[in-house]
């Protein structure tokens, strides 16, 4: 009987730790507790870890079921763990997401659906075959240096993470960073998401803004706060409901006063969600905040530029410019550029009357947006803080898109005061400490040149899925297949490591590509690999990770990996020693010393050693070379001089705010950027960008030209990246079902006309390739423009669809702008009976 | 600190719904782990109104509601009289029932959930569906009883009757 669960009570003496979320941005803090199976505590406050009296409801720190779970040590004993949201973390006070609330079902075990954990090194003989570290290590030391020696740096090529939280940390960016860019010195290295390994809103990085400029707490002390192509709700869960909230209902009011005394406060805050979407953030802050402080400006997908200009000539227009921080912080001459790229020159009318036709935007829409962003409120200019996010990253042309929206804080002079800044929302937390990328701006697209038979010959996959989340992904499962099967067939031979290291190399070097992935579960990226690394990840390691705010954390060792897993950077420098020690035997001095530094003890090790080289000076914060120096930054905003692990632990949940500086021997973060005035650019100032809306790129029209839908995707509440670990929660699959399909949202004029209902079959096709999806009608998303749940598994991948077109100025795709064609294929398949279809994005107005 | 009052939002409705609870009907035997309590008549249900009562004790505040069609698990002669306790799984506060699209709606952080799926969460933060407090159906007397709950109730360790 259900009626009998019950979840065991941790002991006054249960062991503490401190962590935060694995998953979003906002990595909000939780406290775990760890105890012996079969030794609970009691009811009592003086008997449980909670000091709570249980035989009363528990309202305040209650442990869910999903916060539970049983982990077994590599000594064989068994213990609870409870991963409980953390009330004292200034982060989330408290609150759970779905995502951080269900860690407790995240953790490793052997009779859950986790168990399939990577355990143990693999190489393919007839497929993947468990072998020592040693050999594994070997076998790819022994390739990397035979096709260095060959071939040169570029024959070694990466795909990997570049961020904090789960897949990532500072110890994983510098262990990987120094690895393939100071040892290897490869240029054939791309980021988890695009082919590229710099920053996603490059624009606003060398505008002298560094993304990541706000504290949480500006969007409780904005009068406006802006989004655009975000969904705060669902992915930035708890900075939504713990800062964004309070202020739309107005719970803020005092602070805002207290900010700014004098200022006219109005009751709720305001909110402006630029998207084509009516998602659950418009919904739920229309509720928060009233209707009538809500605005969604439901734009055409990609009209970004012209919708953002023409706020800003409507500014102009009204002198609601902050003339004083354009005189004082922004380079003089880029503003006429500016002022020339919003339309100066014509009429307001006309400008707005293109807007309003090219944008589908009301011209009064975009008149009161504009308002709402600069019109002084008495004699204060409004508090206005801009948030963005992959909605406009990975829009028609990301440059031009994140330039014309970061211009409208520039002009208003929205940045380094409370409640205001320009800032990226956020996916996944951050932690980048890398040596500098040896090559140019922006990058190399290795995975086209691997699609066409060139590019690197060795390809090390680390904590990503190109086939759930490359542009025309296909092309990248077909490579892999096909270029790796000529690999596969040399190692099927077997024979002495000294004899697989000889075939693999005569078989990449006959057009094969040897692929190595480092990765916790056996993913279809996984499954295609000659070599698997089993990696630890957040829970089985120390390791240090920024969320939104740059706010570092230590996340604590609580459990054992399982099986031989390691930690990233453990593995690295077991090659990197590896390869080191063959360039010893023949007395190679010069490669010796590129692959030193690897001889880290500890988790704390790689930590300092990353400080003491981002100590040194801006290391590779997504500053390439290769820039005008005009526009080179003087700071690295990631920055983690002057802290090591034992300082972070002891600061707990609430950490401290990157950059750190001392100041009278004490260290000190940073809450916000430019309150000092100063931007990132050797002017120190901030420079405007002049935005062109693009023309929609060749490939995307061509697509648009054969077929009706335009396809929009991204991310939905519990669905956490490529689903690896949300497919594996049990409540998850309760939820979905177990298809692991994606879903796509369609408006119910557009299920009609297709003949489908929620919980269909359907199927989306255009030029580059076929994927199905479970249809889900809802009217959130307009006829015409369906939107699909992106890097799902199996057939479901909305990458599959996406062109490989890349904005040439920054390589980052146009992932949300897609076209094909729709068909139904079956009805709602059994398994999903117990789905529930009512609308996902409209649950409010009780 | 300004912010601290909100880890207790979710608490404070929590408490308001408490008070609102009604107390058990006499004759549940304190001492067991899944009492009956008389919910009430089928006859007095009207489609889409929420009966408040509580289970498995005082401390426990659910509704029983009759929806326009029969569902799974559904009791009465239509087999559409369903319940659930009324704690939000988030974090606690008192779901709200939306008769035209038969869900409940949290208000603090806008969880929904479907009521005629067993409680499962369409969007939100809860973890698991909202607890569905077991109905049985006796036709001669047209009494509808609660004797037990599917999921754990939020507060709790278990699902037995508090003191
Ligand atoms: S208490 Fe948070 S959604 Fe219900």
């Amino acid at each position: 009987m259900t009626n009998d669960i019950s979840v065991p009570i941790p002991p006054a003496n249960a062991q503490r730790f401190k962590t935060g979320c694995k998953y979003c941005i906002v990595g909000c803090g939780y406290n775990v507790y760890k105890w012996p199976v079969g030794q609970n505590g009691g009811t009592s406050p003086a008997h449980n870890a909670l000091h709570a009296d249980l035989t009363k409801p528990n309202l305040v720190d209650w442990i869910s079921p999903t916060m539970h779970g049983v982990v077994k040590d590599r000594d064989g004993s068994s213990y609870n763990v409870a991963i409980v949201p953390d009330g004292d973390c200034v982060v989330n006070n408290g609150l759970s997401s779905v995502r951080g609330g269900s860690m407790g079902l995240s953790v490793y075990r052997e009779d859950a659906p986790t168990k399939d954990r990577l355990k143990h090194p693999t190489i393919v003989q007839h497929g993947q075959q468990q072998v020592s570290w040693d050999d594994a290590v070997e076998l790819v030391a022994g390739v990397t240096k035979a096709l260095l020696d060959q071939h040169g740096p570029d024959a070694i090529g990466t795909k990997f993470a570049d961020h904090g939280g789960q897949g990532g940390g500072y110890e994983f960016t510098w262990a990987t960073g120094k690895f393939f860019y100071q040892s290897v010195q490869t240029t054939m290295a791309t980021v988890h998401n695009r082919p590229t390994v710099f920053g996603e809103p490059m624009a606003s990085r060398i505008m002298g803004i560094p993304e990541l400029n706000i504290a949480y707490k500006d969007s409780e002390l904005a009068d406006t706060i802006v989004i655009s192509g975000g969904n705060p709700y669902a992915d930035q869960t708890n900075y939504y409901f713990n800062h964004m909230i309070p202020n739309l209902r107005g719970g803020t009011v005092d602070q805002k006063k207290a900010a700014y005394p004098g200022k006219k406060i109005s009751a709720n805050g305001r909110m402006i969600v630029i998207d084509p979407r009516q998602t659950i953030t418009v919904t739920t802050a229309r509720e928060a905040a009233g209707n009538e402080n809500v605005l969604h400006l439901q734009l055409t997908p990609g009209t970004d530029v012209v919708l953002n200009n023409a706020i800003g000539r409507v500014i102009l227009e009204h002198h609601w410019e902050n003339v004083g921080f354009i005189g004082d912080h922004v380079e003089a001459d880029s503003f006429g550029p500016y002022k020339q790229s919003v339309g100066m020159s014509q009429s307001l009318g006309a400008v707005l009357s293109d807007a309003e036709h090219v944008t589908g935007v009301p011209r009064a829409d975009i008149i009161k947006a504009a308002a709402w962003i600069a019109e002084p409120i008495g004699t204060h200019p409004p508090a206005t803080l801009f948030h963005y996010e992959k909605g406009a990253i990975w829009s028609i042309k990301n440059w031009d898109v994140i330039a014309s929206y970061v211009d409208l804080a520039v002009l208003t002079g929205n940045l380094g005061k409370p409640g205001t800044g320009c800032a990226r929302l956020g996916g996944h937390q951050e932690g980048y400490v890398r040596p500098d990328y040896p090559g140019k701006r922006p990058g190399v697209y290795v995975e086209k040149l691997l699609a066409e038979g060139q590019g690197p010959k060795l390809w090390w996959v680390i904590a990503c899925n190109p086939i759930q989340t490359a542009p025309n992904a296909f092309s990248v499962l077909k490579f892999i297949q096909e270029r790796g099967r000529i690999v596969s067939d040399a190692l099927d031979k077997g024979g002495t490591i000294q004899d697989r290291i000889k075939g693999v190399v005569d078989a990449v070097n006959a057009g094969g590509l040897f692929i190595v992935a480092e990765d916790i579960y056996p993913t279809q990226m996984v499954q295609h690999a000659h070599v698997v690394f089993p990696a630890a990840t957040q829970f089985e390691l120390n390791m240090t990770s920024i969320n939104g705010e740059r706010r570092l954390r230590l996340y604590q060792k609580f459990m054992d990996p399982p099986g031989e897993a390691k930690p990233d950077w453990q593995i690295m420098a077991l090659v990197a020693n590896r390869i080191k020690a063959l360039y010893g035997g023949e007395n190679n001095a010069a490669m010796v010393a590129r692959f030193s530094g690897y001889d880290w003890q500890s988790d704390a090790d790689v930590f300092k050693d990353a400080s003491t080289a981002s100590a040194k000076g801006r290391l590779d914060a997504g500053a390439p070379d290769g820039l005008p120096t005009t526009s080179k930054p003087t700071f690295d905003p990631e920055d983690i001089s002057f802290l090591d692990h034992a300082f972070i632990q002891s600061l707990g949940n609430n950490g401290i705010q990157v950059p750190v500086n001392v100041q009278n021997g004490q260290r000190r973060g940073t809450e916000r950027f430019f309150t000092d005035g100063k931007f990132n650019r050797p002017s120190g100032k901030a420079a405007f960008i002049a935005a062109k809306q693009p023309e929609l790129p060749p490939e995307i029209a061509a697509q648009k030209q054969k077929y009706k839908y335009l396809i929009n995707n991204g991310r939905f509440n519990e669905m956490w990246q490529t689903g690896y670990e949300s497919w594996r929660m049990s409540n998850v699959i309760e939820r979905w079902g177990s298809r692991e399909d994606a879903y796509i949202e369609l408006s119910p004029h557009d299920a009609k006309e297709l003949g489908v209902r929620s919980g269909d079959v359907v199927r989306i096709h255009n030029d580059y390739a076929t994927a199905t999806a479970i249809a889900y009608v809802t009217d959130a998303v307009r006829p015409g423009q369906p939107f699909m749940l992106f890097a799902q598994p199996k057939k479901g991948t909305a990458g599959f669809l996406v062109t490989p077109h890349v904005d040439p100025e920054t390589n980052i795709p146009s992932y949300k702008l897609t076209y094909a064609g729709i068909s139904k294929v079956a009805g709602k398949p059994a398994e999903l009976a117990k789905v529930s279809f009512k609308d996902l994005e409209i649950p409010t107005r009780s | 600190m300004p912010v601290s009052r909100r880890n207790f939002l979710g608490s404070a409705g929590a408490l308001a719904a408490l008070e609102l609870a009604t107390a058990p009907r006499p004759g549940a035997a304190a001492e067991a782990a899944s009492p009956s309590i008389k919910v009430g008549r089928a006859k007095a249900f009207k489609v889409g109104v929420p009966v408040q009562f509580s289970y498995p004790d005082a401390a426990a505040p659910a509704l029983a509601i009759k929806l326009s069609g029969p569902v799974p698990g559904g009791v009465g002669p239509a087999h559409d009289i369903v319940a659930y306790s009324q704690l939000c799984v988030h974090k606690g506060c008192p779901v709200n029932f939306n008769a035209q699209r038969e869900v409940f709606m949290c208000p603090c952080h806008f969880t929904t959930y479907d009521a005629e799926l067993s409680g499962q969460v369409i969007i939100g933060h809860a973890t698991t569906n909202l607890p569905r407090i077991r109905l049985t159906y006796d036709a001669a007397s047209d009494v509808v009883t609660a004797v037990g709950v599917d999921g754990l109730i939020y507060g709790r360790v278990n699902n037995k009757r508090m003191a």
